[in-house]
Order: structure tokens, then C-alpha cells, then sequence
């Protein structure tokens, strides 16, 4: 068994039990120290994604892990948003008397998802989806005192175990099905299997990675965990395991027959999705909240690529250019929220474009990313999300996007609008030095993504050809 | 290249002004400025440079960006795009110049007005459909915060309502550009490239839903009835130099882009419906006409007097389009909407400056607010005077050159609409007259005897923008040559 | 019937036959018991002691945080040897690389343990808990 495969996954497992048993060793004073410790293991995991980046796709450990460039992307992906999310935590964390373990947390949280977008078998998948559910819940609480973040914690674990266990209900039909879990041996058996049963294994599945997705109709707990989650903490869950569990869904669909007419029922979650993402987020007073119900619809708009899967060869990279995009923009907006010590509510942000204005800034370009407005890197996202669309033949599925774009307008531009047209209400108590450098790596790689797009889809691109 | 200096150094500006160091409101004002007049430089230098027997393209430029799709950063005009940047470029930097209580806030202002130069040139001088898009949208954001910051009334509602509405336009194009990329046989964004290919020549339904997305997306930017109803808002609540922005700069890019995307590179699905598109254009002549007569409110009058003009543009462009008639009534169709456009640009601007020169001084449009100002601020009701009778289409100035081969060319195409149309110009002048007779004569009222003239700034800006018009109008050729050399080209004459 | 279906039975017959003899036990007691025996009303006899000592305070105290952290630490580390049992039939066959899984497996384990009891999670009473360095 070549371990060497999984060296980015074994690092980052022995980096979060470093972790683990430095914060237990040391003293409160030098906690910190682990989050540079996390930044080092991220940074060696991910060195150990370019080292092996896969030409041709393959498996590994017995055809259990994916070793293709959907993988490796989306791992790098999840590595890039974690290493921007520790590095918001630093300051937020030194008051908090476990400030080591929260790294580790993150560490396994990160490890989850990876696992997710490489896994290349049922069983692998349940586990991926589990450690990372697992180590997210208590990540959500880490406030103990602080009841919203209870609240937000108690939903996400409710909603979580109930859909891991229709996952794992799922994945346990489709083994009594088929009689094997890795994906191969399961496609070739599919076409025989009973219709009716396939049909609620599917279900099952889907309904469980829909949680980590944070699509309707599992999506209850995006906005409570994005107001109420520590700020780093809410930039990580609405984005790194939307990471995983999107390519993870990818590569499940791809394996079902045409009778199950997937397409149409993944194109179906996505209306609903990205429609009910953003009338909820019309009313919202709360800018994280917002953001929370943002990230539902655009787990709509994610779903669009996975809908047109295998009508079109684009269709992988769309997938995958717009989670970065949106990943990279969710991160930057959270990263200012951070460093404006998670303020929430509207009206907290009246003219804060005046006082500072280099974050107002980055918070509305990150905003102007999320709808697409051009040359930014969401632009780019949605544009591939459309042209795959159109070339799958469901243009009615981008004319419900586009519609549903002009609606996400209104919210981010009255979150634009207060910031820059009101006059600022009383002196901004702002983080540290350290959050203010990790909002200006978000906003940096989000604008370095922007123009070298071509290196990002030309990454990509490699699963066409 | 010199193309791209026109581009960069407006966009370098703003972001010198808004990243830099606490430059006062002089600085501000002089930085913007001098980057904008040196852009205007740049085009004039294109212009002069500009060879009238070459290729329809010239000063190309083209740097990679994006090669796995086809898109790149490509620059080059032809006499259309030339003659609309330029004057573009004229118009900034008569709004920069143009004094302007910036409300403390003197950077951020100078800083949004050459970011939006600086994106708007971009929409007239690039090359790639994508880069069209982009910058098109940009000029939005740019819009937006002018307005919601800068305006008066109720700005930020008038902002939202032109962002969204406009941006529903963009997305409309959006899907319509993918369906046309899609169409090629090799995908790239390369206008020259669809130009040359025509991908949509007799693609049926397919290419009659490209069309209709194009089309609404550029009839929302230009406006066209009964897309216009963001238009009046905009313009009253906002300032009077992002009006003139937005009259004589933004609405040119609807009318542009329907000569650069529909008409030159699915000229075959564009024939189709071209008449369809100037009855609509048509009914936007007389009903822009008609409502802005009935206006009390000085500002939303001219508004209303945009939705007439560039109908006219319109119908120059659709009939054009039609391959029906000769390809010289075609071309002098197309010539004339042209003409309009920089006309328009021109007259509207100017008069919306001037509608500013009324908020300044008295915070007030409405017409009946005012009177007897003839004697009052005689420099102001001169230049009000010229622009108005540029704008009705009187002979000598800039607009009748431009209605002249307009309907000329329709006459020869669609007769029946020529002469509706011609009602159009008819009302416009009865509005205009009405306008003055309201303004300027009978009896001065007591509230308005502090009124000031117009400043020297003031009166030689307006000078120069009058200057334009009036050249224009008397001695055209320099301008028709140019745009001549391309729209014979385009109508398929040369 | 055909032959399969009497091959089962004569396999399962057992079976089918002690789980009727558990339901028909059961059932049997508790007709039996509500039969045979005696009963008697009173006042007292729904009091919790019938002996006449009143119950003070409520029946639902709440058990220290500690008794269930102690439990929950066992379940986990007690499902964690299941791991180790599947190793343990397959020694011979997954060799070395085997051994090293395990080995990485068990190291994770212990420094869970060695977290555990540095946080305090293991000190049965508060006051023995040592306080953070």
C-alpha cells in the first residue's frame, strides 16, 4: 500500500495530534503558537498535493481514495480556506482557554472534508462526512458562555446527525444492493439493482451531503452557524465542507444509471435552493446572517454544474472554478468580519466605508464577487457555470440563475449601501494586527485569483482532458 | 497602445486618488483632470492617426489573459468606436471640470469619475466580447455609487433601481453572449473572429433567442419604450455631471453594442427582425417626444428628450440592419445614427450640466419655479439657447447633420416610418421652445433675483462642449470621413 | 413447500421455537402473577415506601458532568479495540504496513489519552483537578 499516496492526508492527521498535545503541554500564554503550527502542517500538506498532482486519474489503497485532479484541486482548495481561516482565529481565540485545541479541531474538520472530495468509496465517504460533522460541532460551540453560539451548535449537531444517518442508511442499501462499496464495482452493478430501492439509497445519500453542502432541504443550519459560530469559525463550515461535499456529490451521481433521473432531481434542489437562499436573505437585518443564507443560494448556484454532469465536458470545471471563487470571496468578507470583531447587525454598519475604509472595501469587492459582477473571480465562476448550462440544454436552469442573481443584487448592495452612504455611527473596535493581515491575504488571493484566472481554470482543465 | 494608455491612465488615476495620500479637493480635482484630458489626448492622437482606406480595425493591441476560453485583453476601433470614445473622453473631462459641491468628499468623487472613464472608454475600444461585458457592467458599479452618494432627492432608492434594473439588461446579454460563443465552431471571444465567421447565419430559433437576449440587454442600457423606466429616476436624483455622464456617455453603449454585436456579427438574424426593432424604435421617438412635453420637471424633460434621440439611433441602426434598400441608403443610415450618438453625447451632456447650474444655485427643477432669467443671467440663457436648438435638430448644428442622414436613409428603407418619425422632431421642437419660453422669458420672479450667471469655469466649459457642436454642424466632414470608412464596411459596401 | 423453503425450516426450527417459548414464558408470569396474586387499596400503598417514611425532594437529581464524560470516554475508547480486534484476526496478512497503520492508530489513541488526563478530563473529583499551567 503506497503511503505515500496519502501524505498530505497523513501529515495533516499527525500536524492536528501535534496540535493536540502541544496545547496540553503548554501554557495559556503560548497557545497561539499552535495556529502557526497549523499554518506549517496545511503548508507541507498542500506542498505534498503539487509534488503528487495526479496526470492521469487513478486510486489508491485498494480503490478506496481518488487520486485525480478534481481531488487535488478541491484538497488545495480546502487547504488554501483553512489556512486563511486559522489565520483569522489567532486573535479572535487568545482570550479563550482551550485557544490550542481549536486549531486541531480545524485541522481534523479540514481532514474531513479532504477525505470527502477524494473518497472513491461509500464507506470512505460515511467516515469523511462524519469526522468532519464531528469535529465541526464543537468548533461552532467553542464560545461556551455565549448562548447564540449554543443555539447555532445544537442546530447544526440536530439537523447533522440526522441526515449522517440517512447517509449512512443510504450508503448501507446501496451495499446491500450491489455487494461492494467502492464506486467502480457499484456502477457496473447498478444497472441491475431494484429500481425502488436504488432510488431510496440515492435519496438517502444525497439528502446526507446536501447537509454538508448546506442545500435545501438540509440547509437549516447555514445561517444559524453563520451568525452565531465564532466569525473564523463561520468562514470555515460555510465553505470547507461545501468543498468536499460537492465533488464528493459529483462523483456519486456519476455513478447512477439514467433511470434515475438524477439530473432532474439535482436540478430541482438547486432551484429550490438557490431561490430560497436568497428570499430569505431579502429580509435579513444581519449581516452574518445574511451571508449565511448567501451561501445556501450559492450552494444552488454549485449545484447548476453537477446537474449538467457528463452533458458536457466543462461541467467538472465549472463545478470547480466556482467553489474557488465563491470560496475565496465567502473567506474574504468573513475575514473582515473578523477583524470588525464579528459585528452583526445592519445597522452596526452605517458608514463604516468612511471610518475604514480599506475593509469596506474589501467586504464589498468580496460582496460584487459573490454576484458575479466582472473581471472579479466570481464573474469567471458564474460565467462557466452558465456556458455549461446552456451546453447541457438547461437553459431554463440559467435563466432561473440569472434571475436569481439579480435578486442576490439587492441584499449584498444594502449591505454596500450602509456602509458607504450612511454616515458612521460611533468609533470601530477592530481586532488586531494579525486579523488585519489575514483579511488583506483573502482580499489578495481573491484579486490575484481574479486576473491569473487562467492558472486556475487551466488546473482544472486537466479533468477534460 | 495608445489605445490602452487612452484605457489605463483614467483607471490609474482613480486608483491614485483613492489609495493614495490625502490629496485636498484641488489636487483631487487636478489629478482627474489631467489624467482625463491626457486619455482625450491619446484618442485624438488615434484619430489622427487613423488611416480612412485600412482594415476596420486598427491600433489593435492584444495581450492573453484567459487563452483556455478565448479571452484576451484586445483593443483596437474602428470609426464608430472612435468617434464615440472621443467624444466620451471630451465629455468626462468637461464633468470633471465642471465645478461641483463634492460634499467633503472630493477624492472619492474625482476617484469614482475616472474609474467610470476609464471603464466606459473600455466598453467603445475593446475588442473581446468578454472585455465588452466586463467593462459594461463596471460602468454600473461606477454609476451606482456616483448616484447613491452624490445625489439628491432620494438617491440611493434611484441608484438601487438603475443598478438592478440595468444589470437585468446585462445578464440578458450575458446569457445571449454565451449562446453566441457557444455557436462557434472554435470557441474564442474574439470580436474580429465572430465577425469574420457570422456564426449564427441562418441558425432559426437558436439564433432569434441569442438575438433577444442581446437585444433586451442593450434596449434596457439605451432605452428603449417600454424598457425605459429606470431612466427618469436616474437622471433626476442624480448629480448634474454623472447625468451628463450617464445621458451622453452610458446610453451610447446600448446603441453601440447593438452596432457591434447584432448588426455586425449576426447581420443575417438581424435583418429578420429589423423591422420589428425600428417600429419599437419608432414608437420610442414619439412617446420619449410626447412625455417629455407634458414634464414640468426641467431635469426629467431632457430625460424624456434621451428616450427621443436615441430612437433616432435606433431606427438609423435597424435600418441598417435591414438588408432591404441600397447599401449607401444603409450606410448613410448608419452614419447619421452614429452622428447622433456623438451628437447627442455632446448636446445632452452640455444641457445637463446645465441643469446642474439650476440645482446649484436654487435646488429646484421645477420649470415653474423659474422665468425672466434671459436679462437675469443672459451667458447661461445663451448657451441654453444653443443647446437647445442643437437638440431639436436645427440646421447648422450638430443634431440636424445626424436626423438628416437618419432619415434619409429610412426613407429609402422604410418609407412610412420616415415620415412618422419625422412628427418625432416636430414635438421636440415644440418641447424645446416651450422649455426656453418657461425658463429664460415673461417676468422674473422676486425669489430669483440673487440668481448668478454662469462662472467663468462654467461658461468656457460649456463653450468648448458648444464649440463641439456647432463645428460639427457646420463642417462634418472630418467626422463623417471616419465613420463613413466603417460603416460602408459594415453594411457590406466595401 | 417446495424442498428449499423445508430446508430452512429444518435448519431454524429451533429457533422459531425458543423465541415462541420466550413470548409464551413471559406472558404466562404476568397472567400467573395478576391471577394468584393478592391486592390491597390504601392511601399509603401509592406513597414511594409504603413503610411510611415520606420521600423528600425530587427523584430526578442531576448526576455530575463528570459520570458521564468518564462514560462517554469509555465507549470511546472501548470502540476503538474493535479496530484493533480486525488487525488482530489479519496480522499475518496485512504484515509490516499493517503493523505501522496500527501503530499510527494507537499512537493517536494515546495521545488522546495523554490530553484527557493533562485537561483533567479523567480526575474523578473537581478539587483534584490540577489547574492549567
Amino acid at each position: 500500500m503506497p503511503l505515500g499516496d496519502l501524505a498530505p492526508e497523513i501529515i495533516l492527521l499527525l500536524g492536528a495530534v501535534t496540535i493536540v498535545l502541544f496545547s496540553a503541554f503548554t501554557p495559556h500564554a503560548k497557545q497561539g503558537w499552535a495556529a502557526g503550527l497549523a499554518l506549517v502542517t496545511l503548508g507541507l500538506s498542500a506542498g505534498f498535493i503539487a509534488l503528487q498532482w495526479p496526470t492521469t486519474p487513478s486510486t489508491t489503497f485498494a480503490g478506496v481514495w481518488a487520486l485525480d485532479a478534481p481531488a487535488s484541486l478541491a484538497k488545495l482548495l480546502i487547504l488554501i480556506s483553512g489556512a486563511v481561516a486559522v489565520s483569522m482565529s489567532p486573535d479572535w481565540m487568545r482570550s479563550d482557554r482551550r485557544h490550542g485545541e481549536y486549531y486541531g479541531l480545524c485541522l481534523f474538520s479540514l481532514l474531513g472534508a479532504m477525505m470527502m472530495a477524494a473518497a472513491s468509496d461509500s464507506m470512505e465517504l460515511v467516515v469523511g462526512v462524519l469526522l468532519s460533522s464531528a469535529a465541526s460541532y464543537p468548533l461552532v460551540a467553542y464560545h461556551r458562555g455565549f448562548a447564540p453560539s449554543q443555539e447555532a451548535a445544537m442546530k447544526y449537531f440536530l439537523i447533522g446527525a440526522l441526515t449522517n444517518a440517512f447517509l449512512t442508511l443510504g450508503v448501507v442499501l446501496l451495499f446491500g444492493l450491489v455487494g461492494d462499496t467502492g464506486y467502480p464495482a457499484t456502477r457496473a452493478a447498478l444497472d441491475e439493482a431494484d429500481h425502488l430501492a436504488l432510488s431510496v439509497a440515492t435519496g438517502c445519500v444525497i439528502l446526507g451531503l446536501a447537509f454538508k453542502l448546506g442545500a435545501f432541504p438540509a440547509h437549516a443550519w447555514m445561517p444559524d452557524v453563520a451568525q452565531g459560530a465564532p466569525a473564523p469559525v463561520a468562514g470555515l463550515l460555510t465553505v470547507v465542507p461545501k468543498l468536499g461535499a460537492a465533488v464528493a456529490l459529483a462523483r456519486f451521481v456519476d455513478l447512477l444509471p439514467a433511470s434515475q433521473l438524477w439530473p432532474a432531481v439535482v436540478s430541482l434542489i438547486s432551484v429550490v435552493t438557490m431561490t430560497l437562499g436568497n428570499l430569505a436573505a431579502l429580509r435579513q437585518t444581519d449581516v452574518r446572517r445574511l451571508l449565511g443564507w448567501s451561501s445556501v443560494s450559492q450552494s444552488g448556484y454549485a449545484l447548476m454544474a453537477i446537474a449538467v454532469l457528463g452533458r458536457t465536458p466543462d461541467a467538472m470545471m465549472a463545478l470547480l472554478a466556482f467553489l474557488a471563487a465563491y470560496a475565496l470571496a465567502n473567506l474574504a468578507a468573513f475575514a473582515v468580519i473578523t477583524h470588525w470583531r464579528g459585528r452583526t447587525t445592519l445597522d452596526d454598519y452605517r458608514g463604516l466605508a468612511r471610518v475604514q475604509p480599506v475593509a469596506a472595501t474589501v467586504l464589498i469587492v468580496s460582496m460584487l464577487s459573490l454576484v458575479g459582477i466582472p473581471p472579479l473571480v466570481g464573474f469567471f465562476g458564474k460565467f462557466l457555470l452558465f456556458e455549461a448550462t446552456l451546453e447541457g440544454g438547461f437553459a431554463w436552469l440559467a435563466v432561473v440563475a440569472a434571475i436569481n442573481t439579480l435578486v442576490s443584487l439587492y441584499y449584498y448592495l444594502r449591505v454596500a449601501a450602509i456602509m458607504v452612504f450612511s454616515s458612521p455611527a460611533d468609533e470601530v473596535h477592530v481586532l488586531g494586527r494579525a486579523s488585519w493581515l489575514a483579511m488583506l491575504a483573502a482580499a489578495g488571493l481573491l484579486l490575484a485569483a481574479s486576473l491569473g484566472v487562467e492558472g486556475l481554470l487551466d488546473m482544472s482543465l486537466q479533468l477534460v482532458t | 497602445m495608445i489605445l490602452s494608455l487612452a484605457l489605463f491612465v483614467p483607471l490609474l488615476g482613480a486608483l491614485v486618488l483613492a489609495g493614495g495620500a490625502r490629496w485636498n479637493a484641488r489636487q483631487s480635482r487636478l489629478i482627474a483632470a489631467g489624467a482625463a484630458a491626457v486619455s482625450l489626448l491619446a484618442l485624438i492622437v488615434a484619430w489622427l492617426t487613423f488611416d480612412l482606406g485600412g482594415p476596420l480595425f486598427q491600433h489593435v493591441a492584444e495581450v492573453e489573459w484567459v487563452p483556455s476560453l478565448g479571452v484576451a485583453y484586445r483593443v483596437g476601433v474602428d470609426g464608430i468606436a472612435l468617434a464615440v470614445a472621443t467624444m466620451s473622453a471630451l465629455l468626462f473631462l468637461a464633468a470633471i471640470l465642471f465645478p461641483f459641491d463634492t460634499q467633503g468628499e472630493a477624492r472619492q468623487y474625482y476617484a469614482w469619475l475616472l474609474f467610470l472613464q476609464g471603464v466606459s472608454l473600455g466598453v467603445f475600444l475593446v475588442l473581446d466580447l468578454l472585455l465588452f461585458y466586463v467593462f459594461f457592467d463596471l460602468t454600473l458599479v461606477g454609476m451606482y455609487f456616483l448616484i447613491g452618494r452624490w445625489g439628491h432627492g432620494n438617491p440611493q432608492l434611484a441608484a438601487f433601481k438603475f443598478f438592478v434594473y440595468t444589470f437585468a439588461g446585462s445578464l440578458a446579454l450575458l446569457l445571449g453572449i454565451i449562446g453566441l460563443y457557444l455557436s462557434l465552431d472554435a470557441p474564442t471571444f474574439d470580436m474580429r473572429t465572430i465577425i469574420e465567421q457570422q456564426p449564427l447565419a441562418g441558425g432559426g430559433a437558436y439564433a432569434g433567442l441569442v438575438f433577444l437576449g442581446i437585444m433586451l440587454g442593450l434596449a434596457i442600457k439605451t432605452p428603449l419604450v417600454p424598457l425605459h423606466t429606470w431612466l427618469p429616476q436616474a437622471h433626476v436624483d442624480a448629480p448634474g455631471p454623472a447625468s451628463a455622464i450617464l445621458a451622453g456617455v452610458l446610453l451610447k453603449m446600448g446603441t453601440y453594442g447593438m452596432i457591434r454585436l447584432p448588426l455586425a456579427m449576426m447581420g443575417e438574424t438581424f435583418s429578420r427582425y429589423a423591422l420589428p426593432v425600428a417600429i419599437i424604435a419608432l414608437v420610442a421617438i414619439l412617446y420619449g417626444a410626447l412625455v417629455a412635453l407634458g414634464q414640468r420637471n426641467l431635469k426629467r424633460r431632457i430625460a424624456y428628450t434621451s428616450i427621443n434621440h436615441m430612437g433616432y439611433t435606433v431606427l438609423g441602426v435597424a435600418v441598417a440592419a435591414s438588408l432591404i434598400g441600397t447599401p449607401e441608403a444603409r450606410q448613410l443610415a448608419l452614419t447619421g445614427a452614429t452622428v447622433e450618438m456623438v451628437a447627442h453625447g455632446l448636446i445632452t451632456g452640455a444641457l445637463f450640466l446645465i441643469t446642474g447650474v439650476f440645482w446649484q444655485r436654487s435646488g429646484e427643477y421645477d420649470m415653474h419655479h423659474f422665468g425672466g432669467l434671459a436679462r437675469r443671467a443672459p451667458l447661461l440663457t445663451g448657451f441654453t439657447l444653443l443647446a437647445a436648438f442643437a437638440s431639436l435638430g436645427m440646421p447648422g448644428l450638430a443634431g440636424f447633420v445626424a436626423e438628416f442622414q437618419v432619415f434619409t436613409g429610412t426613407f429609402a428603407v422604410y418609407p412610412w416610418l420616415a415620415v412618422l418619425g419625422i412628427l418625432g422632431i416636430l414635438i421636440t421642437a415644440a418641447l424645446f421652445l416651450d422649455l426656453l419660453r418657461r425658463l429664460f422669458f415673461g417676468s422674473l420672479p422676486s425669489h430669483l433675483s440673487g440668481f448668478q450667471d454662469l462662472t467663468r469655469v462654467e461658461g468656457s466649459i460649456l463653450a468648448v462642449l458648444a464649440l463641439a457642436f456647432v463645428v460639427i454642424g457646420v463642417a462634418p466632414h472630418f467626422l463623417l470621413t471616419v465613420i463613413e470608412s466603417s460603416a460602408t464596411v459594415l453594411v457590406g459596401g466595401r | 413447500m417446495n424442498e428449499e423453503t423445508s430446508g430452512l425450516v429444518a435448519q431454524y426450527w429451533a429457533i422459531g421455537f425458543f423465541v415462541f417459548a420466550v413470548l409464551a414464558l413471559c406472558t404466562f408470569m404476568i397472567v400467573a402473577a395478576s391471577l394468584l396474586g393478592g391486592r390491597s387499596q390504601g392511601r399509603s400503598k401509592t406513597l414511594p415506601y409504603e413503610s411510611g417514611i415520606l420521600g423528600t425532594g425530587s427523584a430526578r437529581q442531576r448526576y455530575s458532568v463528570k459520570f458521564y464524560l468518564v462514560a462517554m470516554l469509555f465507549v470511546i475508547f472501548d470502540i476503538e479495540a474493535v479496530f484493533l480486534f480486525a488487525w488482530a484476526v489479519s496480522l499475518r496478512e496485512v504484515g509490516w504496513t499493517g503493523f505501522l497503520g496500527a501503530a499510527v492508530f494507537i499512537f493517536i489513541l494515546l495521545a488522546g489519552l495523554v490530553y484527557d488526563t493533562r485537561v483533567g478530563a479523567l480526575d474523578w473529583a473537581p478539587k483534584g483537578r490540577t489547574p492549567r499551567p
